[in-house]
């Protein structure tokens, strides 16, 4: 191997390392399901592998590998509803916790309610809560106004909030 | 930090933690550990076997001159393969005009439209048109074929039209071939049609070939259009056409975007519905994505009844006009169960109603 391409595949390696539990989380919050999590993580690096070459010279590449990540998981969202209106209720039995069952009713309900707020703000949600964001960062990320991600994440807390404490009441 | 706030972070913490404890127990890159996912799925195909297994022969690969190549001659360092200005250039007044023709000085400034946030589910009162089928499609990170023309790639796509309009008002999207496969009859050809859809192709010096595709223009329009164009280096970032009079100070029109049809990410939501009084079958889609997959889910098809906004959101209404016909002002977005309960369309895609097509990596 030539030493420009052990230092890129090096580089990747690194990469991976660092992005891989972000991206996994992300699919872990919003599908609830460690296999489907995993496939959205796995496709995610499989594609920047893919595209290396490019991704490599981004300022920002995690940027990258998030959107496509966000993308991959309101696909399989989708994916999930389709099954439902055939009748399958394959996914039924995929809803729910995470790993042990730390989780609280209230973590399943707040996760749940995340997975149904439209696209846009879940992904500003996610981002924010999970991968620990900063509103610029997320504008960066979703390619939007930076106005507009706290717009998003001010309606959607609010819709949170709301449902959650309905929820308790 | 409230109550709220404080909980919600800690949900977001267990998630990270679990995801932490997965990703160590992964094994990454085939060096031992629990869950070596190539293994247990071939389906992922999956990093472990790319980055560990494979390794060296795969990045050999990709490590080629010919990717290297394209990968810095065709493709921009930017994280998406675009370009656009600052707001401040957007919002500029635009000068007095000046003169028209090619000898317009020459500007590759490029205006991309407000983002654009998303109706998922577009849905019509019942008492306006009475919901049959959805539809949903969408292209991730992949390449885009207009028009049935052409399998090339990577090429660049352009759009020139009214900035305030989007796709809405008159536009036209500028492709420039560079395979002799993707190129037709050889000089300067311009036509637009009774409908109001327009089609351009001109050969140019180096060899490659320029093609416009347009709505609402007349035919002089389009061939100002097209004196306007010229062309960048074969070896530009985004090898298409500088455009004459970028912000729009003689036409009106400007280059609002510009990408390579490679890496593109776009989604279509459609539902179809009746109206009993007409007995007329619409179709009502909303679009969302990178512009080009936008606009050519506006252009690539037969003329539209309507296309509009909602917020920012671009609706497109297919159907025949009539009064009883829904509008885009009847728009709005389905909660997931009154869309769940509709049955998804399994007819074939029809002609003419295609949304753009893509192919996979």
């Amino acid at each position: 191997m030539p030493d420009e391409a052990r230092a890129d595949k090096h580089a990747f390696d690194a990469f991976v390392a660092r992005e891989f539990a972000h991206v996994l989380a992300l699919g872990l919050a919003l599908l609830r399901d460690e296999d489907d999590a995993l496939d959205v993580a796995q496709e995610t690096m499989l594609r920047a592998f893919r595209h290396w070459p490019e991704i490599a010279t981004l300022d920002r590449p995690g940027a990258w590998t998030r959107r496509v990540a966000l993308n991959l998981v309101t696909d399989r969202m989708r994916a999930r509803t389709r099954v439902r209106r055939l009748g399958k209720r394959l996914m039924a039995r995929r809803q729910g916790t995470i790993g042990d069952t730390s989780e609280s009713m209230w973590d399943q309900t707040f996760w749940a309610e995340v997975a149904a707020l439209p696209i846009r703000r879940r992904n500003a949600t996610v981002l924010f809560y999970v991968v620990d964001l900063s509103i610029a960062e997320i504008a960066d990320t979703l390619q939007v106004a930076e106005g507009t991600v706290k717009s998003d994440l001010s309606r959607a807390r609010e819709h949170l909030r709301r449902r959650l404490a309905a929820g308790e009441s | 930090m409230n109550d709220f706030d404080a909980r919600a972070r800690a949900a977001a913490d267990r998630v990270r933690r679990r995801a932490a404890e997965i990703a160590v127990d992964v094994d990454l890159f085939g060096a031992g550990g629990h869950r070596n996912i190539a293994g247990r799925r071939a389906l992922a195909v999956c990093v472990v076997a790319l980055v560990g297994v494979v390794g060296v022969g795969t990045w050999a690969v990709l490590d080629n001159d010919a990717t290297r190549q394209l990968a810095t001659d065709r493709t921009t360092v930017s994280e998406r393969t675009d370009t656009e200005v600052p707001s401040s250039a957007i919002d500029a007044e635009p000068g007095p005009p000046t003169s028209t023709g090619a000898s317009a000085p020459v500007t590759s400034t490029v205006v991309t439209p407000t983002p654009i946030p998303f109706i998922e589910r577009p849905m019509v009162d019942a008492s306006v048109c009475a919901a049959t089928s959805t539809r949903q499609f969408g292209i991730e990170d992949d390449t885009l074929y207009l028009f049935a023309i052409s399998r090339e790639a990577p090429i660049p796509i352009q759009i020139i039209g009214d900035r305030s309009g989007g796709p809405a008002a008159p536009f036209a999207l500028v492709e420039r071939f560079f395979d002799p496969s993707s190129m037709r009859q050889a000089g300067v050809t311009a036509q637009v049609f009774a409908n109001g859809n327009g089609e351009a192709r001109w050969d140019l010096a180096d060899g490659s070939q320029g093609y416009a595709r347009s709505r609402g223009f007349d035919q002089a329009t389009l061939e100002a259009i097209v004196q306007r164009l010229s062309p960048r280096a074969a070896d530009a970032a985004i090898p298409g056409f500088d455009f004459a009079d970028g912000l729009g100070a003689t036409t009106g029109l400007m280059l609002l975007h510009e990408r390579l049809n490679t890496h593109v990410t776009g989604h279509l939501s459609a539902m179809e519905c009746h109206v009993p009084q007409s007995d007329g079958v619409y179709r009502i889609s909303s679009l969302r994505g990178d512009p080009v997959f936008v606009y050519a889910g506006v252009i690539d098809r037969p003329v539209p009844l309507e296309v509009g906004f909602i917020d920012d959101t671009v609706i497109v209404i297919d159907g025949t006009a009539d009064p009883a016909a829904p509008t885009v002002a009847d728009v709005f977005d389905a909660d997931v169960g009154s869309w769940d309960d509709i049955p998804v369309s399994t007819s074939p895609v029809e002609p003419g109603d295609t949304p753009p097509t893509a192919t996979g990596d």
